[in-house]
């Protein structure tokens, strides 16, 4: 359904030819009067688009011709407005109120980040979801997740239910680049991969960039994960909130001072693990407790500036006597903690309508540990880490008619406490500190956008980063053509506090070129290239919360990555249906791989536990979606493969298979992904996910022998074997305002049923030898369907 | 009805912390290659056989999950021995030892020879394909004092599958001992229970007689057509006889966290309690050098420790037994030297309500035995030997005290 809004006011009349015409204004939310940052301001002429995006004040610019003028604005999750001028007329700082989606019953979908569609933009592999869609796709226990929700989108996997992170592209988890409101986040999942750390009321949308990635973006080999938080309404008081099984949620909105301040804070808590007991005494020794705490303040000093500042603050705590204990410590129960707390200030500056400036500083402070008790005291032997990140930031923003350009520089500095064993008041275990790493890390970098004709568009990117690390340190050599371990160490070099040790960097080209075949038919051809200088380290299949991280070093060399992509882009039907067809081949170097027995906790030289090589990941993803309508939905297949390679060393123990190439832990070939939404009337919709894919690779023994009379598996090759296949149907009814009264208080009841027909999708296969004999086992995480019921509230 | 629903959705979210999600997993693995396997640890126990078993794998030897209870086997995994082959080990690098093959493919050090701590040992072998293989340069390095044991009674005890999973209550040895400062240590225990056994020999439609009586070398089962098919006689020991048990677990420690510290409780050792009878526990506190502790790591991480929600992915266990001529070749197994030390304890089980005498053979073939009857086939029925085996011996075991 279109809406057609003629707009009256502030139009000037003017029939003088020669005058620049021009429509500017700005656009808002039509309920919350707050401006829409990056809507789409499309100019059709002779039947050719042209178009701007409306600022982060929501304001935008565009000059027209000397014609009737048909200006159509977008929005993702908003209906499209069309601004009628005719010949000679132009709009000068028109209000633009965009209505959202759910109100009605005409909806946007997924959609591609920019100022024009799919076809259009000069670049590949980039996704734009919002709040809206996440709300209807049927989750798991009820509660809104980020991370398993774009696991629907092609390219996007993972190892399975209790993955602590998603793979996009062959990439590992710690390959994407995770940010809230630009702040980096080590760890995005609660509970092991069951919940994604994001608070749901607070979160605008999710920019997901796996192809082409701007050249503001670095530090990750594969992708960024750019959620943006809701900007204050400086309006009116706001309260929005909800319970579910596993959480209580809110949200408060308040206007300090209307229209110039306004703060929110948000939170969400879960602490319903004291019923447990009551459902199982197996269950009585765990203990789970998870929230988050986010809060904003945004300042309209004048119509030239605004701050914002923000802080986030995520917090985990699991026990249990189910996992495994700190090894070689003397223990009961052991628990798992981690902390984050976030925080930036921003400020915008706009010059004038094509130039505007952002500033920002940027804290990350990371605090995972994990502790075992001891079983007469209590007392708990706590391993701490962490990361603190401190980041400075600038970026220019200039705009003209051919042209979108942006510059900035970064500074980040890095400190990450490796570890350390607090052994709190026992007498029995040592205190042990494994020596810090630090480093900085400098960008500047510069894009363009830049429509060369109506058919051929480009999009230019160059960062250039350098890394160095610098001591205190001690920092081993070792003779080559050895296995690094502590038995050919050449030399160890001291450096004292400050003193540079190690230096990487280089060029990070970012490229794109759109060709039009026909205004809804075009190709596209992209090039990536981004360096890596903290990842990682842990030999598990998925990274745990306490996973060490690691900062590239004399022994460890940055990982680099390169992208080609391709792809061909097909609107029909007046844009509600999109066809795209996307091939990518991504080549890595210096990926991690581990040693046998690899063991990183407290470990002060990983380089003797690590190889590195080399990992090559391709694929294709085709994806057809509707996006407008009663019915909307997607679905896609992608054809993946990823494999990895450690040759480099000299030492047969140190190859992985040989050193030929095997397949990654989340090689998985096919993957086929449905989602889809009904909306039956304004009060309700249903809506249903199917996901099928190849089941992940194992690794099986090639036989088993006989030690202290029990039989052990002895194994050759990795990822020799693959799980069962999976697959999982979902479901959900969302029922809006069910009083069907406009109130200021809206309800909304989520009912959903996750894994609809019970299938027990197998995580991982395992051998395990007890009491002298082997079996092998299916672990399977979500076997069950999972019913939930949740209520949402809004008041205004 | 919405607490129902409430429980059942909280039970789902931790289900996957407990064993209900997991399920046995049926497999089927075609054996394709020969693997050599080298196990062995030189110890400075004086009257404990220093064996090396060298084996290998049978290509042709499939494994598969049972139909019931899915534990995995293989028909025909027999690994089969190198025999006649020279192996020698190198003490210090210098003095060498040939080792006698007592049994296939299982080599002894010479008579005479006593390990030292501080010594190095390296194994060494050709094949009769004329393939050369050597260990690693081991040293026996010293090993902590227990410095106290304590025995609990557990009445809980552990289930033996293996036993008709029967639940026997067990015997739980605790140890404490202070690791020496100076350096890095690697730890193993291990455990043998020696049982008093009165049974040896069974006959299934036969009855034993002597060698005396046969004239053979040992004594045997002959078959007796009159009884039935299924009858069984089961014959009494000949002399003192004792059944030997070890702890089947891995157990390993490193002080990488505790390095000089006393540590206090360390269990060792569930000796099941399979009769009342007395029987002598002994205790092993091992050093392991930092590749046999590197190695029983990786099984006990693999094959033990496997299946939580982030496993280490598997890896060959490489032997430190290296093939000199092709160094890829995958081996399996460890060659070691280990020094010692020992706690053997006489365990009183008088007391304890539930356990009955000379039950262990009734708890082993899970019913009682049946002995020949006197009088109506011969007179007296005979006694069977003790043989002595990898699991039996007739001779008192070192520190065995009677009448206890």
């Amino acid at each position: 359904m279109k809406k057609i809004v003629y707009i009256l006011l502030f139009i000037i009349g003017g029939f003088n030819v020669n005058a620049q015409l021009f429509c500017s204004g700005q656009v808002l939310d039509s309920l919350t009067n707050l401006p829409l940052e990056g809507a789409s301001i499309v100019l059709n002429h002779q039947g050719k688009n042209s178009g701007v995006k409306s600022d982060a004040e929501g304001k935008f610019y565009i000059k027209l011709p000397y014609a009737d003028n048909a200006v159509q604005v977008r929005y993702t999750g908003y209906i499209a407005k069309w601004i009628y001028l005719k010949k000679g007329v132009s709009l000068i700082d028109g209000m633009i109120k965009m209505e959202e989606v759910s109100n009605t019953l005409e909806q946007v979908i997924v959609s591609t980040k920019g100022f024009d569609q799919n076809v259009r933009k000069p670049v590949l592999g980039a996704n734009s979801i919002n709040m809206k869609t996440l709300e209807k796709i049927p989750a798991a226990f009820g509660e809104v997740d980020l991370f398993r929700s774009i696991q629907m989108l092609p390219g996007v996997t993972s190892v399975g239910e209790a993955s602590n992170g998603v793979n996009i592209r062959g990439g590992t988890t710690d390959q994407n680049l995770i940010l809230i409101d630009d702040t980096p986040v080590f760890n995005p999942t609660h509970m092991f991969g069951l919940f994604s750390v994001t608070p749901p009321d607070a979160v605008r949308n999710l920019d997901l960039y796996k192809g082409n990635v701007p050249a503001r973006y670095g530090g990750r080999a594969a992708s960024v994960m750019d959620v943006s938080l809701l900007n204050p309404d400086l309006t009116r008081f706001k309260a929005k909130g909800g319970i579910s099984l596993i959480s209580e949620k809110l949200m408060l909105n308040v206007p300090i001072v209307k229209d110039r301040f306004g703060v929110y804070v948000a939170g969400r808590g879960s602490n319903h693990d004291v019923i447990l007991p009551i459902i199982s005494d197996e269950l009585e020794s765990i203990k789970t407790k998870f929230g988050e705490l986010v809060g904003k303040a945004f300042w309209r000093v004048n119509d030239k500036n605004t701050f914002t500042a923000m802080g986030y603050y995520s917090s985990d705590y699991f026990e249990t006597d189910l996992l495994a204990n700190l090894p070689n410590v003397v223990g009961t129960t052991t628990y798992f903690q981690h902390n984050t707390l976030n925080g930036s200030a921003k400020w915008s500056h706009i010059f004038n309508e094509k130039l505007d400036l952002q500033a920002s500083v940027i804290v990350a402070d990371y605090k995972p540990n994990i502790a075992t008790k001891e079983a007469e005291t209590g007392n708990p032997i706590k391993l701490e880490s962490g990361i603190l990140q401190k980041q400075i930031k600038t970026n220019l923003y200039y705009q003209t008619e051919k042209h979108k350009t942006e510059g900035g520089l970064i500074f980040t500095n890095y400190a990450l406490n490796p570890g350390r064993l607090n052994p709190g008041v026992s007498t029995s275990v040592n205190e042990i500190q494994t020596p810090s790493e630090k480093g900085n890390e400098l960008a500047a970098y510069i894009d363009d956008e830049f429509a060369i004709s109506d058919d051929l568009a480009i999009s230019m990117g160059l960062r250039y980063s350098y890394f160095y690390n610098y001591g205190a340190a001690e920092v081993r050599s070792y003779r080559v053509g050895e296995p690094r371990d502590d038995f050919s160490v050449e030399q160890v070099t001291s450096y004292g506090i400050g003193e540079k040790i190690e230096n990487y960097g280089g060029l990070e080209p970012r490229f794109g070129l759109r060709y039009s075949i026909s205004p809804k038919r075009s190709l596209k051809f992209g090039y990536n290239l981004m360096r890596q200088y903290l990842q990682i380290v842990s030999n598990t299949t998925t990274p745990i919360p306490t996973s060490r991280w690691k900062t590239v070093d004399t022994n460890i060399k940055p990982q680099v990555s390169n992208l080609f992509t391709a792809g061909y882009y097909h609107a029909f039907e007046d844009d509600i249906y999109e066809a795209t067809l996307e091939a990518y081949y991504r080549s890595t170097q210096n990926i991690m791989d581990y040693k046998p027995g690899a063991d990183f906790l407290l470990q002060q030289f990983p380089e003797t536990q690590l190889v590195q090589g080399q990992s090559k990941a391709y694929g294709l993803e085709l994806m057809v979606s509707k996006k407008k309508g009663v019915l909307t939905g997607w679905a896609n297949y992608t054809y993946a493969r990823t494999f990895n390679r450690v040759d480099a060393s000299v030492n047969a123990s140190e190859l992985v298979n040989g050193g030929d190439w095997y397949a990654a832990n989340y090689d998985k070939p096919h993957t086929f992904n449905t989602s889809l939404d009904f909306n039956v009337d304004e009060h309700n919709s249903f809506s249903f996910n199917f996901v099928y894919s190849t089941g992940r690779p194992y690794t099986q023994p090639v036989g088993f022998v006989s030690y202290l009379n029990s039989l052990y598996p002895f194994y050759d090759q990795r990822n020799n074997e693959r799980v069962p296949d999976y697959h999982r149907l979902d479901f959900s009814w969302n029922i809006y305002n069910p009083s069907m009264k406009k109130r200021r208080w809206q309800g909304r009841w989520a009912f959903s049923v996750y894994n609809l027909y019970a299938h027990k999708n197998v995580y991982s296969v395992y051998f395990k030898t007890e009491d002298s004999q082997t079996k092998a086992y299916k672990l399977q995480i979500l076997g069950a369907p999972i019913v939930s019921l949740a209520y949402n509230f809004t008041f205004e | 009805m919405h607490k129902i629903k409430l429980l059942f959705s909280l039970l789902c979210v931790f289900l996957f912390l407990t064993q209900a999600c997991v399920d046995t997993y049926s497999v089927s693995i075609e054996g394709s290659k020969k693997y050599l396997i080298v196990e062995g640890t030189i110890t400075n126990v004086s009257d404990q056989r220093q064996i090396v078993k060298i084996f290998e794998t049978d290509d042709q030897s499939d494994f598969v999950s049972t139909e019931f209870s899915k534990t995995i086997f293989s028909i025909d995994n027999e690994a089969i021995p190198l025999e006649n082959i020279m192996v020698e080990v190198y003490e210090n690098e210098s003095i060498v030892y040939q080792m006698i093959e007592k049994a296939p493919g299982v080599y002894e050090m010479p008579s005479g020879f006593f390990a030292e701590v501080g010594n190095t040992y390296q194994l060494k072998f050709t094949t009769t394909d004329g393939l050369k293989y050597e260990s690693s340069v081991e040293e026996m390095l010293p090993v902590a004092e227990i410095t106290n044991f304590e025995v609990k009674y557990n009445e809980e005890g552990i289930t033996k599958p293996r036993l008709y999973n029967l639940k026997i209550p067990t015997h739980d040895y605790y140890l404490d001992f202070d690791d020496p400062a100076e350096e890095v240590n690697f730890y193993s225990w291990s455990w043998t229970d020696y049982e008093v056994q009165n049974i040896c020999h069974t006959c299934q439609q036969g009855r034993f007689f002597t060698k005396e009586e046969l004239g053979t070398a040992t004594g045997e089962c002959v078959t007796d057509d009159a009884l039935h098919p299924n009858n069984i006689y089961d014959y009494y020991c000949q002399g003192f006889c004792w059944e030997l048990f070890e702890g089947e677990d891995i157990q390993i420690f490193s002080d990488v966290f505790t390095n000089g510290q006393s540590q206090k409780g360390k269990l060792v050792a569930q000796v099941p309690a399979f009769q009342s009878n007395s029987c002598l526990v002994t205790i092993q506190q091992k050093s392991l050098t930092a590749g046999a502790f590197r190695y029983l790591k990786l099984i006990e991480d693999q094959s033990i420790k496997s299946g939580s929600l982030a496993d280490t992915p598997p890896a060959p266990i490489r032997s430190n037994v290296v093939n000199i001529n092709q160094k890829e070749e995958l081996v399996l197994g460890y060659f070691s030297a280990s020094a010692v030390k020992e706690v053997r304890h006489m365990l009183n089980r008088e007391g304890i309500t539930g356990i009955r005498k000379d039950n262990l053979f009734s708890i082993l073939n899970n019913r009682d035995p049946v002995p020949e009857t006197d009088g109506d086939f011969r007179f007296p029925i005979p006694l069977a030997p003790c043989v002595a085996s990898e699991t039996r011996t007739p001779v008192a075991p070192r520190n065995w005290q009677f009448g206890i």
